[in-house]
């Protein structure tokens, strides 16, 4: 791993990171509206994309076991919890499997 | 919303600790520290690790980072609206923290964005140069792997929970979830990018 390329790798993330944030100017009120809706679809999406791989390969047992427990406390809307649950029975399950 | 901070550090720490392991071990410790301070983002570093060991180039490197940086600049105009109060070079300094994590709370926290996208940037950045750091001493990375395929899924599930809203939130959650799927079965040459697309349709749609 050369050094410009790490530098490479560095510009090009931030830039991608401060274009949005500082140079598009302020929206109009319906495309915030819709970029509003963007958030939670995005994270669901990247849950199923952390289990389900290319061709429809899933993960293994105990990382779905961690994903459905993690779903079962996601109507309470707490980050910890989520990752408590989702992690407690990724470790219970690893134990008994 | 503060709470959720410290299981949001251990977390990045357990997968930067399977990042230092891994790329220290083919590249050596300083290329490895280096990426984590200054590319800082686990998506781009774990790609870029698992490209080289398959033999691409430094080109193929620098496109599929391309591509996958795409998905910031929708964070990006997304939360920009709520920083609307901060001036030029203050957003600029925040860009440098906004992840996928962070982004998430940061939406979560209503008014207070600004702050919740520093916050839980710093957090974020720290936890991953300690985790980093721990891999590349040698801590015990073997043990995690098991670990770190689970920590995603689960994290992404509550980042999409606190940010879900409403009834449509949620739906729009699941339809998106059900839409990365169908694309990861039909189209698996899109699987990089399925997310983005998924959330964008869902956001057009609804």
């Amino acid at each position: 791993m050369s050094w410009w390329l790490i530098l490479a790798l560095a510009a090009l993330t931030y830039l991608s990171r401060v274009a949005a944030l500082v140079f598009i100017p302020r929206l109009p009120q319906r495309a915030t509206r819709i970029l509003d809706r963007i958030p939670a679809a995005l994270f669901a999406g990247l849950a199923v994309q952390s289990v389900v791989g290319p061709g429809g390969t899933v993960a293994d047992l105990p990382v779905l076991a961690a994903a459905a427990g993690s779903l079962l406390v996601a109507p309470f809307r707490s980050l910890p919890l989520c990752l408590a649950a989702g992690l407690g029975v990724f470790g219970l399950t690893s134990l008994l499997g | 919303m503060y709470a959720a901070l410290v299981p949001l550090g251990a977390a990045i720490a357990v997968a930067g600790v399977i990042y230092g392991a891994t790329s220290a071990a083919a590249h050596g410790a300083a290329p490895t520290i280096a990426m984590s301070l200054l590319v800082f983002s686990g998506t781009i570093q774990y790609a870029t690790i698992g490209l080289l060991a398959s033999g691409a180039g430094p080109v193929a490197v620098l496109l599929t980072a391309f591509a996958l940086n795409l998905r910031n600049l929708v964070l990006g105009a997304v939360i920009r609206p709520r920083l609307s109060d901060a001036p030029a070079p203050r957003r600029a300094f925040l860009a440098w923290f906004l992840v996928d994590e962070s982004f998430g709370l940061a939406m979560a926290s209503g008014h207070a964005a600004a702050r919740m996208l520093l916050l839980s940037g710093v957090v974020c950045y720290v936890t991953w140069q300690v985790g980093t750091l721990l891999g590349v001493i040698g801590a015990e990375a073997v043990a995690l792997e098991g670990l770190v395929d689970a920590v995603f899924p689960v994290l992404f599930i509550g980042l999409a929970a606190i940010t879900a809203g409403g009834r449509a939130g949620w739906l729009r959650a699941v339809l998106a979830g059900a839409l990365v799927a169908l694309l990861a079965v039909l189209l698996p040459d899109v699987h990089a990018f399925a997310p983005i697309l998924a959330a964008l349709a869902v956001a057009l749609l609804a």
